[in-house]
């Protein structure tokens, strides 16, 4: 197995996995003051595009695709704060520690992804029609948005490296 | 000429050396071509905070950069303005806000590739999956935009003059629009638009490198199971397996039962999961388990679902079943075979029935010589139409001839014949009565003829006779009739009846020594009716092959 493509985390069975993902706008992921904003990354700022680390979260019926995204080779992870409106945050927990909780625990860091030409969206599990979005603006962060549009872009490409 | 080209080569070395620096640092870089209008924001500062004053400084200058129009460098709305940019403005930019906030952004002004309007190291990359329509978004205009609300593009593709002749691209606003983009598409894009600032244009270009990559919807062949199912023994062993072919290794392939993933489902179970190239250069994927020991509660469906990170997936199953074919095998061996075993035996009785019974007397026979004496004298007594006519009828023959021949010595019968054993002068009635009480079975001759032609008068001894066979049950009655008749519809009831009730055996035989034989099938059945013998002699001869039987017969 090529190390680059899936890593295998110590202490965890989970295959991690690697994969870049950019809107349609193909605005990248990158951090800016500990944020995670999409923007254009020109010539070498490209190096500072964040790849993501996930894992399929086996607490969900899989047909859904359920996923837990994170970065920093899976050191964080993101999450929907609780409550009525969500906000996105990145927490400092490990991936790996995340596939061995409970459903319970682990279904506001889980996202089920949807396929359609081409392009994925990632729906919260903790909120139902929530998707991950970023703003149609660059260099602003990664959300959540119930109201997909020009404003707020919930189609992103999804490749596996 | 050739100097500033290795200055520039030294440049964009230095530049890309900086980069990587500052991405140990994590820092965005603005890279511009020279001539060019650039406007560059502070990170301190997101879209929603533009009331906060921000102030630049240049290299760790303390005289901030002040917000004049007029100059070439100023700041306007929070953002640092070079107008046009030059080589010397390369460097690091501070932005402040109040006292404590301080970032900075790193311009790196660059001369364009030799000859060509773009620098490829400064170029965006940018990804679209083949096969897909997709769009390629010229990048960081949105300060210029505000300016000058219409901006006005124009798309070019390198070395490739008339991008648009292909009907395939279509320029709209930011986007430039492929359909159904090909291996060809890739390469570097330039869009260009004019920014208009105190009455002069200046170029504003970003160059995009489009970077295709194959469709991601590329389903995998799923090899086994095919929502099948499998005989296993119980206390069997199986191994179980799922794997799937495609052009990637990342396949998933996860067994599952009621719902619930397998090792959950049974924690006696280890699943493994294995990954090869195969010898057509596709990657197998599967997961298999192994059960050691098949007990009842292993008789389940196994749900196998196969995806990729591209393709939703599919799920496929393998059913374990009880060995369905051993049960009809018993069912057959256990119900069916000894139907047929008794249908043949029934079969075999129903053909052979003389045959078997003749054999069973003969082979029993010392058994049937130890019985106790019934009291009878004869084995049969003999009615036939005697005194017909006016000559000696084929009954007489018969019956005086054929029949003792065969049953009295071959066969060591004791019959009873009128007119032959009973004694002149006696009272018919009486002897009749007599014999036929003496007798173990009646047989009755018939001469069909007689009775069709109504000439047969029964004779006063026949008439006893069947009055006799008629009202007793204890005796029974042989009918042989001589020659086949045509309609039993002129024949007296009491014969109907007899007929009916005891059946009725036709000679067909001449008087030649053949017909006379105990072994021909008339007299089988002949033999069959009558009962077991009480006196001997021995039939061994009997069962001897025909030739012999023959000479026996010479000699008798």
């Amino acid at each position: 197995m090529d190390g680059d493509k899936v890593c295998a985390m110590p202490g965890a069975q989970a295959m991690v996995f690697r994969s870049r993902i950019w809107d349609v706008n193909q605005k990248s992921l990158y951090l800016q003051n500990d944020e995670l904003v999409a923007g254009y990354l020109q010539g070498p700022n490209s190096a500072l595009e964040e790849k993501i680390y996930w894992i399929p979260n086996r607490n969900f019926n899989r047909e859904k695709f359920p996923i837990i995204l994170s970065i920093k080779d899976g050191s964080q992870c993101l999450a929907c704060s609780f409550g009525a409106q969500p906000v996105l945050q990145l927490e400092s927990i490990r991936i790996s520690d995340l596939y061995n909780d409970s459903k319970e625990d682990s279904t506001r860091f889980t996202f089920f992804r949807s396929y359609k030409n081409g392009m994925w969206r990632f729906e919260s599990a903790s909120h139902p029609g929530w998707f991950l979005c970023t703003s149609s603006r660059s260099n602003e962060p990664l959300g959540l948005t119930q109201n997909p549009g020009s404003a707020h872009v919930i189609d992103f490409y999804f490749q596996l490296l | 000429m050739g100097q500033q080209k290795m200055i520039s080569v030294l440049w964009l070395a230095c530049w890309i050396s900086v980069a990587y620096s500052l991405h140990n640092r994590s820092r965005i870089v603005i890279l511009v071509p020279v001539g060019e209008a650039v406007a560059i924001s502070c990170p301190l500062l997101s879209s929603q905070q533009s009331n906060r004053n921000v102030t630049w400084y240049r290299n760790g200058s303390v005289i901030p950069l002040i917000a004049d129009n007029y100059l070439r460098i100023h700041q306007r709305r929070n953002l640092l303005w070079l107008i046009p940019a030059k080589i010397e403005d390369s460097g690091f930019y501070e932005c402040h806000i109040g006292n404590s906030e301080t970032d900075g952004r790193e311009l790196q002004v660059f001369e364009n590739d030799d000859g060509l309007y773009f620098n490829k190291n400064a170029a965006y990359v940018q990804k679209l999956p083949l096969e897909n329509n997709g769009n390629l978004v010229c990048p960081d205009l949105e300060y210029f935009e505000s300016e000058n609300s219409s901006l006005i593009l124009q798309w070019s593709k390198a070395y490739s003059p008339g991008l648009f002749e292909d009907q395939r691209f279509r320029a709209l606003e930011y986007i430039l629009s492929i359909n159904n983009v090909n291996e060809s598409d890739k390469g570097i894009y330039v869009c260009q638009t004019t920014y208009t600032y105190m009455g002069k244009w200046y170029n504003v270009s970003r160059a995009i490198n489009l970077i295709t990559y194959a469709s991601p919807l590329k389903l995998p062949q799923i090899i086994y199971p095919k929502n099948n199912s499998i005989e296993v023994e119980l206390g069997s062993k199986v191994l179980i397996e799922c794997n799937a072919s495609g052009d990637t290794q990342e396949i998933f392939t996860a067994w599952e039962v009621n719902g619930t993933e397998l090792e959950e489902f049974d924690d006696t179970l280890r699943v493994e999961t294995y990954s090869h190239v195969s010898l057509s250069g596709k990657w197998i994927v599967g997961t298999k388990f192994n059960i050691s020991v098949v007990k009842n509660k292993d008789y389940l469906t196994f749900l196998c679902f196969v995806w990729t990170p591209t393709f939703e997936g599919a799920a496929v199953y393998i059913m374990l079943q009880r060995p369905t074919k051993n049960i009809q095998g018993y069912l057959i061996g256990g119900l069916v075979s000894p139907i047929l075993v008794i249908l043949a035996a029934v079969l075999t009785y129903k053909i052979f029935k003389v045959d078997i019974v003749l054999w069973y007397r003969q082979s029993c026979q010392p058994l049937f010589r130890k019985e106790v004496s019934d009291g009878k004298l004869y084995d049969a007594y003999v009615v036939y139409p005697s005194n017909v006519a006016n000559c000696m009828y084929s009954s007489d023959i018969f019956v005086l001839k054929v029949l003792p021949e065969v049953l009295e010595k071959q066969c060591g019968y004791n019959l009873f014949i009128c007119g032959r054993d009973d004694l002149p002068g006696q009272a018919v009635i009486t002897v009749v009565d007599e014999a036929i009480r003496l007798s173990r079975r009646v047989i009755i001759v018939l001469v069909p003829d007689s009775y069709s032609n109504k000439v047969q008068r029964d004779t006063n001894e026949q008439q006893i006779a069947i009055y006799n066979a008629l009202i007793r049950d204890d005796i029974k009655v042989i009918l042989i009739l001589l020659d086949k008749i045509k309609d039993y519809a002129n024949m007296p009831e009491p014969i109907k009846y007899l007929k009916q009730r005891h059946g009725v055996l036709i000679w067909k035989g001449d008087f030649s020594e053949q017909s006379q034989l105990a072994t021909t099938k008339f007299w089988k059945n002949v033999r069959y009716r009558m009962p077991v013998r009480h006196s001997p002699p021995s039939l061994d001869h009997q069962l001897m092959p025909v030739t012999l039987t023959a000479t026996w017969i010479s000699e008798g």
